[in-house]
């Protein structure tokens, strides 16, 4: 075309300009006239943008940015699921929304009086999204499958499980362990036919809301409904997943291209047209573990464990009582974060006698005085030639956990305590984690956390506490046989009143300091429903009740 | 060429005969001009380096109370998200990379001059084994083969240095072994030979000096290259972790901080790396135009 045009236009002996010159023109013209005119009306951009008025709001895709993607897939025999979201598959219990267990897949339970026999009774409306049915012999097979993948899920206290009818299941554990209910709602069913572990992880088939369309990894995730779903259906006929990078994310919120985002605190505050912010309650907890015996060297390794400083009780509490929280989450969090006291905070298992006030700072001074840490000349405090002074450990991977600590640093200064943050890698951490504080982030649905963190040596003890009243209580509430037992003595093992890891006259080996709000920008109009107090982990857990968001 | 190439005992006989008496007060010669930049350019880089290691820490730490100050009087780069001033962490950083850089480029250079001369006098299979080496330094991508090594080591400093340190000898190589090669041919070295003084007495009194240019011009090329590229390697994660503000975490984080409006955050720092790669790279070609016997007199 252009080359025609030239030949006739530029051509010597061409005398006039041809017709054809002519119409291009007009059509050029006509052309820019209409690309002006569509920049004037902001609602007949792309097909996936956000509109904000009239009843195209009612649009029934949407676009959702919630981080990255679950590199090994979707398999929950695997650990999918794990925090609570599975969107593909359901469990045989779930968390409502006050964190209580409820049915899901099952209709009613039973426990042994010895509490290792668990008979769960399905229900008999339940499909997998390809229409097929959900049976018992999908449940063991499940379960057994899970147990002996020897993945981030732990199911070493299952013994057997065994489908007695078509309907009904029988787990049967090697020990009364009373967390295995919420291990039941942590396990999403797959189909014993046609389960295959290589190709599962891609191509999920389940009995939950949703069923996976089609994933481009690194690009997108495109769901939808799963018609066969005996619950709350889904008002979305699509929703697109996008795997982004979290500034990609952001500039597409501003350009109004997807509907929910999650942002990071730093950005919370950016004003994005037609999107308002929401935060959600959180146990994603961050909190230091604070070394309580006396500095030496771990007989088997050769390793540095213990500090010289943090072994005395009296400086743990003080620094509890003395630093402002708040203050942490204003200068670290960008004022996006909860105070926290325990790692449990608002879950069922916690015990609300362990909050305290904070801030104190006259009173955390009086408290090292009276232990013998006494201010030096550069208002750093020394005991017996001891000085006030201790390196604490941020994974280096997490910018956002390095400034907490510094900002924690700055509030131990005020109680004359030198702090030094170095960010070192996970390797580092547990290397020399017995000796210097980590600072740590939990927050799962399984009380089993409790007893990692306080457990006389378990697997998050990097405090070395030892407390036999509090181990008699976490194993009590691990073998008790009725829930509301086994979360009295979970109370009782964060605090009993008189002794216990949490609260401001505890033994203190941890030292809690925030959760972490989540915030998302969400497209104006769109109810995401009530949200449960999220886990660990910001973006994903928003998805935990999708099929209940909507429109308004 | 029978004048030793770094005296510096040359001077200018037809400026002094030529000129009148106020040029022969005022005017400074190329040569004294350049000498003048060079101790200029040394004092500036020695400051940077010297302020950043002596300043205290609360210097580039958070002070809560100024965050996201434009830059001002008090706070000439401005400061960040968290209240940390900008122009100390620049300095920190600066001469973090600076440090790391000189002690990169010492070992690569190192690596350079033996390797470019053990090639050039030995000859044979050596020669072409260090070819080899050479050519399969040089066909790597540069920055990928740093980012295996770093993250073989461990990242953090040990690895940023081992990476940068072990990674730029290839060209340098090249160059000494070519210029070996030709004094070899030389013929005051054949006269050197004939006269029987000894290979150590000829690489001592003729060949040594005649490198020894090249080396220290080719040193200083690989400053900024080596700056650069630990920059590049903190840049992307692979590199110093953030309670080192090293310039590559600096631009990083920055990076995060740009569609916020923060722009001095990346801007500053960024001017001043590429203010002092420049300071570098001048550095080290006015050394060359001094070095280099032919460049005055023509």
């Amino acid at each position: 075309m252009r080359e025609r045009h030239r030949k006739e236009g530029y051509h010597p002996r061409t005398l006039a300009v041809g017709w054809r010159q002519i119409a291009a023109w007009l059509l050029a013209t006509v052309l820019v006239f209409l690309l002006a005119g569509c920049d004037q009306n902001p609602n007949s951009t792309t097909p996936n943008s956000r509109v904000s008025n009239g009843e195209q709001t009612k649009k029934e895709t949407i676009s959702v940015y919630v981080g990255d993607e679950p590199e090994a897939g979707f398999d929950p025999t695997t650990g999918w699921g794990m925090s609570g979201y599975m969107l593909f598959q359901s469990g045989l219990l779930k968390f409502d929304k006050q964190l209580q267990l409820e049915n899901d897949l099952a209709t009613a339970y039973q426990i042994s009086a010895d509490g290792l026999t668990y008979t769960f009774t399905v229900r008999e409306d339940a499909r997998f999204s390809d229409g097929s049915p959900l049976t018992a012999e999908d449940v063991a097979f499940t379960y057994e499958t899970a147990k002996n993948s020897a993945s981030d899920l732990d199911l070493t206290m299952l013994e057997a499980a065994q489908a007695s009818d078509s309907q009904t299941v029988v787990l049967t554990l090697n020990k009364p362990l009373s967390t295995f209910l919420s291990t039941a709602a942590q396990v999403g069913i797959v189909p014993k036919a046609s389960y295959d572990p290589l190709t599962y992880p891609e191509n999920p088939l389940g009995s939950g809301p949703y069923q996976l369309v089609q994933w481009d990894r690194g690009q997108q995730a495109i769901i939808k409904p799963n018609e066969h779903y005996y619950g709350t259906p889904s008002f979305f006929k699509q929703i697109t997943l996008v795997f982004l990078d979290e500034k990609t994310a952001l500039a597409n919120a501003q350009s109004g291209a997807l509907d929910v985002v999650m942002v990071q605190p730093e950005y919370a505050k950016e004003p994005v047209a037609n999107m308002h912010l929401e935060t959600f309650d959180t146990v994603d907890n961050r909190g230091f573990s604070l070394p309580v015996i006396p500095p030496d060297s771990n007989a088997a390794t050769g390793a540095q464990v213990g500090n010289a400083l943090l072994s005395d009780v009296a400086v743990r509490q003080a620094l509890k009582i003395g630093i402002n929280r708040q203050t942490i989450i204003d200068n670290a969090l960008n004022g996006i974060g909860t105070p926290a006291f325990t790692s449990v905070d608002q879950l069922a298992w916690y015990n609300p006698q362990t909050v305290y006030a904070d801030g104190r700072i006259d009173e955390a001074r009086h408290l090292l005085d009276a232990a013998g840490w006494l201010e030096g000349p550069d208002g750093i405090r020394v005991k017996d030639g001891v000085s006030a002074q201790t390196n604490v450990f941020a994974p280096a991977s997490d910018l956002q956990r390095y400034n907490i600590a510094v900002a924690f640093a700055a509030e131990a200064k005020n109680l004359g305590i030198d702090i030094k943050v170095e960010a070192k890698s996970w390797d580092e951490c547990y290397a020399q984690g017995y000796a210097t504080p980590i600072l740590w982030g939990f927050g799962d649905y399984n009380p089993i956390n409790l007893r990692s963190l306080y457990y006389t040596g378990a697997t998050y003890n990097f405090a070395s506490y030892t407390n036999k009243i509090v181990d008699t209580y976490i194993n009590a509430a691990l073998q008790s046989v009725s829930q509301q037992e086994a979360l009295e003595n979970w109370k009782r093992a964060q605090w009993d009143g008189t002794t216990g890891p949490e609260s401001e006259k505890g033994d203190s080996p941890f030292i809690w300091l925030v959760n972490i709000d989540h915030c998302y920008l969400v497209a104006d109009g769109l109810n995401l429903g009530e949200q449960p107090v999220h886990p660990h982990g910001h973006g994903w857990p928003v998805l935990n009740n999708l099929n209940e968001w909507v429109w308004e | 060429m029978t004048e030793r190439p770094n005296s510096f005992a040359l001077d200018n006989r037809a400026e002094l005969h030529g000129a009148d008496t106020y040029t022969r007060v005022f005017a400074i010669n190329k040569r004294t001009r350049t000498l003048i930049l060079l101790a200029f350019f040394c004092f500036l880089i020695a400051a940077v380096m010297i302020a950043g290691f002596v300043m205290d820490p609360q210097a580039y730490g958070p002070n809560y109370d100024l965050k996201r100050q434009m830059p001002s009087l008090n706070h000439l780069f401005g400061t960040d998200y968290l209240g940390r001033d900008m122009l100390a962490r620049t300095i920190k950083g600066l001469s973090l990379s600076m440090t790391i850089g000189l002690v990169a480029s010492l070992v690569s250079a190192g690596i350079a001059v033996v390797l470019g001369i053990a090639s050039a006098t030995l000859g044979g299979i050596t020669d072409r084994f260090v070819n080899w080496a050479v050519d399969l330094a040089m066909g790597i991508p540069h920055l990928v083969l740093m980012i295996l090594i770093s993250f073989m080591m461990g990242r953090g400093l040990t690895g940023v240095v081992v990476a940068v340190a072990i990674t730029h000898w290839p060209s340098l190589t090249r160059v000494i072994r070519a210029e070996v090669l030709q004094l070899r041919g030389e013929p005051y070295v054949k006269v050197a030979q004939a006269l029987g003084h000894g290979s150590l007495w000829i690489g001592a009194r003729h060949i040594l000096p005649h490198v020894l240019p090249q080396f220290l011009v080719g040193l200083i090329l690989l400053f900024p290259h080596a700056i650069l590229h630990e920059a590049a390697l903190t840049f992307l994660g692979f590199g110093l972790p953030f309670d080192q503000p090293a310039i590559g975490s600096i631009l990083s984080e920055a990076m995060k901080h740009l569609s916020t409006g923060m722009w001095w955050l990346a801007f500053f720092p960024g001017l001043s790396l590429l203010i002092v790669v420049l300071l570098f790279k001048a550095l080290g070609e006015n050394l060359a135009l001094l070095t280099n016997p032919h460049s005055f007199h023509t």
